[in-house]
């Protein structure tokens, strides 16, 4: 916790002084320590031929940037994917989500938008059901994510809303189908600066978010301040027919959203 | 820019580009753009189309109209899409 909030305190200084990205780049690279904190020292393979991870290579719009991971384990490894972490090492706070597929889910992507501080790695670690962790790694080049002014405020956007859209086979050659949870909510991250008090608006994020189809939990997620402005997760999966598709959603004030929705067996 | 538009302005001094004279007429090509923009991408996400793919289909027909449009329509393509999905 020291480590978070001396770094956090050190981003933002430097946003400051140096304008970000340019500054953070000279610095060693944090992986090996954030690495070693976050799975307590449990050993990391390669996980290239296993998972993968999506982001463009520049951002478009760091407050908005894509990143997708999937699991692409070989026909016929008997392993699954049991959660994936997104780290992104130069963000203010780098453990941006963590994804747990649900025990009995087949859920091979998911994605997602985030946040992006200053030129990064971003590594994804997914537990398999062997009980090893596995990654995987892209670099982005984005700066000013976390500090972007808000869209609008809670007020204005109507905060909880929630969507949920279905979409078509994912291919022609699975039974995979795609779905979307759209939640709105400010997300704030704590390092945006209101623009007419010049006062930072308070971190207020969507903490937790839960996807069953009938009684079977899908995905579970844990969000942070590194997650975008009305955080939106779509993902694939193997539809188990039960109805309906409930989602819950605990935001950092403890306030629940919920909703649910038919599963459609056809079309969106 | 219908606000924007209301000014009687005879001079009009852009943050970048040359002076302008024929307000609001000066207006139409950003208008004709976002435009085209936002028809893009409410088609991309009537059709399911995920953020990552639109962003870099979305406006193209507006290439050769702007100087810097490699730098900013996938940006403003992104900015559009978040926003208007919630439609």
């Amino acid at each position: 916790m020291r480590t978070t909030i001396s770094r956090l305190a050190c981003a933002a200084a430097m946003s400051f002084t140096f304008c970000g990205g340019l500054a953070v780049a000279a610095e060693p690279d944090p992986w090996p320590e954030l690495a070693q904190q976050m799975f307590k020292g449990r050993p990391l393979a390669d996980g290239a031929g296993l998972i993968t991870i999506d982001m463009p290579g520049r951002a478009e719009d760091a407050a908005i940037v894509p990143v997708t991971v999937r699991a692409t384990l070989p026909a016929g490894d008997p392993r699954r994917v049991n959660a994936f972490t997104i780290v992104i090492d130069e963000n203010p706070a780098p453990l941006a989500a963590t994804f747990t597929i649900g025990p009995n889910a087949v859920v091979p992507s998911i994605s997602t938008r985030v946040r992006v501080n200053s030129y990064t790695n971003v590594h994804a670690v997914a537990e398999l059901s062997d009980g090893k962790l596995y990654v995987v790694k892209t670099y982005v080049k984005a700066s000013g994510g976390c500090s972007a002014p808000a869209a609008k405020t809670a007020e204005q956007a109507g905060i909880g809303q929630l969507r949920f859209r279905q979409f078509s086979k994912a291919s022609e050659v699975s039974n995979l189908r795609e779905a979307q949870i759209m939640i709105r909510h400010p997300n704030n991250s704590g390092l945006q600066m209101d623009q007419l008090s010049r006062l930072y608006i308070p971190a207020y994020f969507v903490e937790r978010v839960k996807i069953w189809q009938g009684d079977e939990l899908l995905l579970a997620v844990e969000g942070s301040i590194a997650i975008s402005e009305d955080p939106n997760i779509r993902f694939t999966y193997a539809p188990n027919g039960a109805q309906p598709f409930r989602v819950e959603v605990t935001d950092t004030k403890d306030r629940v959203f919920k909703g649910d929705w038919p599963f459609q067996a056809s079309e969106m | 820019m219908d606000d924007l538009a209301r000014i009687p302005a005879q001079r009009v001094l852009p943050g970048h580009g040359p002076m302008i004279d024929d307000w609001p007429a000066a207006l139409q090509a950003q208008r004709r753009y976002l435009d085209l923009l936002t028809m893009d991408v409410r088609g991309l996400i009537k059709r399911g189309v995920p953020l990552a793919e639109a962003a870099g289909r979305a406006g193209r027909a507006e290439k050769d109209r702007w100087k810097l449009f490699e730098e900013y329509n996938a940006r403003n393509a992104t900015a559009a899409f978040a926003e208007l999905e919630w439609e």
